[in-house]
C-alpha cells in the first residue's frame, strides 16, 4: 500500500509492503507529520517555534518535543565544528533537524505496529526498512542538473538516505560561519547514514563546508556520501561504492 | 614503501587510463604524537569521476527537496485528477 500526501511544503511518500496494512496505518503516519508541522513551523503563527521566537513562550516551558529537537540541534552544531546551526539572526530555525528527525520517529511507528518491509520518503530524505519482496530498496541520486534523471542507483537496507542542495529551489543551506557567501561550488550532496536523522543533520552540515563537507563524512564512521560539484564531477567516500548498483549488474 | 621520517609508510596506488584513481595508505606510522597529529591533518584521496545518467528502474529518489511553487502546483493538480 503506498500513499503520497502534501505536508510540509514537500510531498511524503508511505510504502508499506507488508500485507496486513491499512488505510488507518498509513495515515498514522501522516497524522505524525501534521502534528509536527503544526509545533514546530516557522510559518504557522500559533506553532511553539512561532511563539518562541516572538519571545511569547520560554524554551523552558516549551513542549519535550521541542526541548528534544532545540537539544538535538546544539548537539549537532557541536560535532559539526558550528556548521549546523539551528539559530541565525536571533531566530529558531529546526527546519533542518526536524525533518529527518521526524522521518525517523514516523518510521518507529511503523515498526513498533509490527511492519517490516516499507520506506517514508519525505521530500527526497528517506527511511527504508526492511526489503523490497526480498530485494534491496533501489534509491536514485537524482541528478541536479536534469530532474528526470538519477546519476547513481544505490541498493539500501534499513538504513537512512539524505540529499542537501541548491538544484530547484535555490540556495536553503548557507555557512554560518560565512552567512553573506553562497555555496557555490558544491550542488547537491548525498548522505547514507545509519537512519534518516543521522543522514539528514550530516548531509546538511557537510553541504554547508562546501567541497570540504566530503572529507568530514569520509572520517564519520557509518557514514558515506556522494557529492556534485558545479561541472557535473561527483565525488565520494571511499565505502560508497558498497551501495552503488550499476546498470551492467542487473541483467 | 618509503622509510618517510616519522616511520614506514606503504602506499597502494591505483591507475586506470594513465590517472589515479586511488590511493590507499596500506601502512602508515601512527604510533608516536607527532604523527598522528600529522595524520589526522592530511585529507584522504578521493575517488572523482564524471555524473552519468543511469537506466535502473528504482522504487524512490533522492534530491533536494523540491518545494517551488510551480511543482507543487503540478503535484497538486496531479493529485486531485488522480482522486477525480
Amino acid at each position: 500500500m503506498k500513499r503520497l500526501q502534501l505536508l510540509m511544503g514537500m510531498p511524503i511518500t508511505v510504502e508499506i509492503l507488508d500485507a496486513n496494512a491499512t488505510e488507518a496505518d498509513i495515515e498514522r503516519v501522516f497524522a505524525y507529520f501534521r502534528s509536527i508541522d503544526e509545533t514546530f513551523s516557522n510559518y504557522k503563527e500559533e506553532s511553539e517555534i512561532s511563539k518562541i521566537n516572538r519571545g511569547e513562550l520560554a524554551e523552558e516551558a516549551s513542549s519535550d518535543a521541542v526541548k528534544t529537537i532545540l537539544a538535538l540541534g546544539e548537539q549537532t552544531r557541536q560535532e559539526t565544528q558550528g556548521y549546523f546551526d539551528i539559530e541565525h539572526d536571533g531566530l529558531i530555525d529546526p527546519s533542518g533537524i526536524v525533518k529527518g528527525w521526524a522521518i525517523f520517529q514516523a518510521a518507529q511507528l511503523l515498526k513498533e505496529a509490527g511492519f517490516v518491509n516499507f520506506y517514508i520518503d519525505a521530500g527526497g530524505d528517506i527511511q527504508v526498512a526492511g526489503t523490497n519482496n526480498g530485494h534491496p530498496w533501489r534509491i536514485g541520486i537524482r541528478n541536479p542538473f536534469n530532474r528526470t534523471e538519477n546519476v547513481k542507483v544505490l541498493a539500501i537496507t534499513d538504513k537512512g538516505v539524505a540529499t542537501s542542495g541548491t538544484a530547484i529551489r535555490g540556495q536553503h543551506v548557507y555557512n554560518p560561519h560565512q552567512p553573506e557567501k553562497p555555496i557555490q561550488d558544491i550542488v547537491s550532496l548525498t548522505v547514507i547514514g545509519p537512519d534518516v536523522y543521522e543522514a539528514d543533520r550530516f548531509a546538511t552540515a557537510a553541504f554547508a563546508m562546501g567541497k570540504r563537507g566530503i572529507y568530514f563524512l569520509e572520517q564519520l564512521a557509518g557514514f558515506e556520501g556522494y557529492m556534485i560539484d558545479y561541472s557535473a564531477r561527483a565525488t565520494y567516500t571511499s565505502g560508497f561504492e558498497r551501495f552503488v548498483l550499476s546498470d551492467d549488474k542487473i541483467s | 614503501m618509503a622509510d618517510a621520517q616519522w616511520g614506514v609508510v606503504q602506499i597502494q596506488v591505483v591507475i586506470q587510463n594513465g590517472k589515479i584513481t586511488s590511493v590507499q595508505f596500506l601502512q602508515y606510522p601512527n604510533e608516536r604524537n607527532r604523527s598522528v597529529q600529522i595524520n589526522s591533518y592530511a585529507d584522504p584521496i578521493l575517488i572523482n569521476e564524471a555524473i552519468q545518467a543511469q537506466s535502473t528502474k528504482v522504487d524512490i529518489v533522492s534530491g533536494a527537496t523540491d518545494t517551488s511553487n510551480a511543482f507543487i502546483q503540478s503535484l497538486s493538480n496531479a493529485l486531485s485528477q488522480a482522486q477525480a
